[in-house]
């Protein structure tokens, strides 16, 4: 029975497995989302950075070109303790190390070029001979360069180690010009000491050899002629510090011929002293009678040469000497004719007053008496020609004044015919002499403008620049000249009206006139490069439209000395661009000044 | 773009910024993926926990089911179910029974035990999954303020001016 009753049957019902859901993909999924978008961003960024750091390099370079920053700015700020990174700018940064590159390598060409000019003029000091201490030079360049080192330094130490290099190197060059200099120097001065005491030697020479008294030495040589051999020796031996053996060589063959000739000489005067017949001075150089001074001719004695020159010396000194007495009687013949030609000048001017008239006629009188001149010439002298008014002293004078230029054209030339009273048939020969004389002028102007112009002296083709030059320059010396010579004429004529005690005016060249239209124009060049400089200075103010007031701004020595009502209005860029304005008015206004000193203004 | 240009710097930080504001956001969302993911772990292993206990109960029902079958079994051929080789045959059902029992008990435990390790596995890479984010940020803001700062520009204006007349009445005579 039991076993026929129902029982519940299981139906196998079970749990379901729970659901695999991936909630970590989906949140790497939504995160992979974000990332791809911060990268995006990332990009953008990054190209924004890229963009604004290429912008900051650019603007770094251009505010160097647009406020350049100088030297005397950069010592400044490190003078007065500032920091450097606030007038350079960072150098951690894109913008400051794009400046800081940009004014290293711009200042580090002008301080290299400023370094090449001193070494340059340093080489060209060296070279020239003047005496200048190397040594100290050396130790002013290292100072110099070390200077300019520290100041670039501060910007760019790249740049500073690329100045030092390449300063060092140019100076070195210098440096060894000098030492070779210095070295010449020396040699040329023990030489131009060796030359002093080769000149002196005659002298000395002369004066131990006329001392002899017939003593010897050993071998029986004349004593003074070893002395002065030992003298010879002294001198020779110094030659061996110039190091040059052909140069010791030429200086003992100079004693040597410098004590035979001062041998001749002692033996000749003793001849002249002793004879007064040149039959009786030749029979004693034959016969070796010289006295206490035979042992010194005994050292010749058995050189026929060497006697030949003797005797030849004796007879020259002998012409010499007759020749000597001639020049004195010429002399004397020359200065009476002068004399004659003044009084006789003095007593036919009709400028002259008749107090001189009465001393020159005097003079001529006492000439006549003393046989100086002849009566003729006397009569001469004295004989005014009174044929034609004027006569000779008129064509003297205005041939006078048409060579120191007072007369220089056809007009004056005619007024000087009738002030003078040139008598007719010598006017054409003075029309010929102003015509030659205008033609001269013309042509030394001419020649003078060339040779200033870049042009050999009577160029008439050239390059175009160079002729238009010397033509400007001809026209400018043409005018000067005329007018130097109106000047000279007034002076002349002032001159002579007072007591003539004072020297003449002298008439100008027109060589000189040339010189002093040069030296204007060069005043002018260096007046015009301060002025521009200056106004640079003002139009930097004008541009930015602020009135300076009665500020003169050629005394301005820095930015920060401007009264504050300007500085209010200025940025710091801007100050900078003044600093930068201020220094080349400054050496133009000094290289003015000394111009003008170096042409004698005070 | 001439335009835009001094604008580039702020830009770029603003686009730093809303970059940063992203990896942030990154890790915040791979975290709550991961924090669900944990507590889904957990579901899992009590599911599992509930086989097992399913198993316990059916192990129990399969004691019950044999000495059932054997008492009435021993009864219908004059055997005292409760004594001699029926009743071991009972005590050995009971026995065999109750070990399959404690086992699926046991089963239980390591599946509930499981299910919270890999939970807590879970949570500690949802923590590590902000954090990192958290960094990335702030690595991407610190970067672009570097680069911000590393453009530069012209400095302010300096000080240290100063005037001075150089005497009684002079006006702007500079020194």
């Amino acid at each position: 029975m039991v076993e026929r009753l129902p029982r519940y049957r299981p139906l196998g019902v079970s749990l379901a497995p729970a659901p695999r859901i991936d909630y970590a993909g989906a949140g790497a999924a939504e995160a992979r989302g974000y990332q791809q978008m911060s990268q995006a961003l990332d990009r953008i960024s990054a190209y924004a950075f890229e963009e604004a750091g290429k912008r900051a390099e650019r603007e770094g370079a251009q505010y160097d070109f647009e406020n350049p920053i100088t030297k005397e700015q950069i010592e400044a700020a490190m003078e007065s303790g500032m920091d450097i990174d606030d007038v350079v700018g960072d150098p951690n940064t894109i913008y400051g190390s794009a400046l800081r590159s940009s004014v290293g390598a711009r200042l580090r060409t002008e301080l290299e070029f400023e370094a090449r000019k001193h070494f340059d003029g340093l080489t060209a000091a060296f070279k020239s001979g003047l005496p200048i201490d190397v040594q100290q030079q050396q130790i002013e360049a290292k100072a110099l360069i070390a200077g300019h080192r520290d100041v670039l330094g501060k910007i760019d130490p790249k740049e500073a180690n690329a100045y030092s290099a390449s300063t060092n190197a140019l100076f070195s060059a210098a440096f060894k010009t000098g030492l070779e200099s210095q070295y010449k120097r020396i040699k040329a001065q023990e030489r131009a000491s060796i030359a002093d005491d080769v000149d002196g030697s005659g002298n000395r020479f002369g004066a131990v050899l006329a001392s002899a008294a017939g003593d010897t030495d050993d071998q029986g040589r004349d004593i003074t002629l070893s002395h002065a051999y030992q003298l010879r020796d002294q001198i020779t031996a110094r030659t061996i510090n110039v190091g040059d053996p052909a140069y010791t060589e030429s200086v003992r063959e100079a004693l040597n011929k410098e004590i035979s000739d001062q041998r001749r000489a002692v033996l000749a005067n003793h001849l002249f002293e002793r004879f007064d017949d040149a039959a009786d001075r030749e029979e004693a150089i034959a016969r070796g009678d010289f006295g206490r001074y035979t042992a010194l001719f005994s050292s010749i004695a058995g050189d026929e040469i060497e006697k030949d020159e003797l005797l030849k010396y004796v007879r020259d000194e002998q012409v010499a000497q007759d020749k000597l007495d001639d020049d004195a009687e010429n002399e004397s013949k020359e200065s009476a004719q002068r004399m004659y030609a003044d009084a006789a000048l003095t007593f036919q001017s009709p400028k002259s007053t008749p107090e001189q008239r009465v001393a020159a006629e005097g003079i001529l009188s006492q000439m006549a008496r003393r046989g100086e001149i002849t009566i003729p010439e006397y009569n001469t002298a004295t004989k005014i020609d009174d044929a034609e008014a004027g006569g000779e002293i008129a064509v003297y004078t205005v041939a006078e004044r048409i060579t120191s230029g007072i007369t220089n054209n056809i007009s004056e030339l005619n007024d000087d015919f009738n002030s003078f009273n040139v008598p007719f048939k010598k006017r054409v020969e003075l029309l010929n002499r102003l015509t030659t004389r205008q033609s001269a002028v013309a042509k030394e102007i001419r020649r003078q403008a060339n040779t200033m112009s870049g042009l050999l002296p009577d160029a008439t083709i050239g390059p175009e620049a160079n002729i238009a030059e010397a033509q400007a320059k001809e026209a400018a010396i043409t005018l000067a000249y005329e007018q130097k010579v109106e000047d000279y004429e007034n002076l002349l004529t002032a001159w002579e009206q007072t007591d003539k005690s004072t020297p003449r005016p002298i008439e100008p060249t027109v060589r000189s006139v040339a010189v002093g239209v040069i030296e204007d124009e060069i005043t002018k060049s260096f007046e015009a490069a301060r002025d521009e400089a200056l106004e640079a200075l003002k139009l930097f103010f004008s541009e930015r439209k602020i009135p300076v007031g009665d500020i003169d701004l050629g005394q301005l020595t820095k930015a920060d000395n401007l009264p504050d009502f300007l500085k209010e209005r200025l940025n710091s860029n801007q100050m900078r661009a003044i600093n930068g304005l201020i220094p080349p008015y400054q050496r133009a206004q000094k290289e003015y000044l000394e111009h003008l000193k170096g042409k004698g203004a005070k | 773009m001439a335009a835009i240009a001094p604008a580039l710097p702020y830009i770029a930080l603003a686009g730093s910024a809303v970059s940063a504001f992203g990896q942030m956001q990154a890790g915040k969302a791979q975290a709550r993926g991961l924090a669900q993911q944990a507590a889904m772990s957990q579901v899992q292993a009590r599911s599992e926990a509930l086989k097992y206990q399913q198993q316990g109960v059916n192990a129990l029902k399969n004691i019950v089911r044999t000495n059932s079958t054997l008492n009435a079994r021993a009864a219908a051929g004059g055997i005292d179910p409760f004594s001699g080789s029926a009743l071991g045959l009972a005590q050995f059902t009971q026995s065999e029974g109750a070990k399959e029992f404690f086992v699926t008990e046991d089963n239980q435990i390591i599946a509930r035990e499981g299910g919270s390790i890999q939970a807590q596995l879970y949570m500690d890479q949802a923590k590590q999954a902000k954090r990192g984010g958290l960094f990335a940020a702030a690595g991407t803001l610190l970067s672009a303020g570097t680069s911000f700062s590393k453009i530069g520009g012209p400095s302010t204006p300096g000080a240290n001016v100063s005037y001075a007349p150089s005497g009684p009445g002079a006006a702007g005579l500079l020194v």
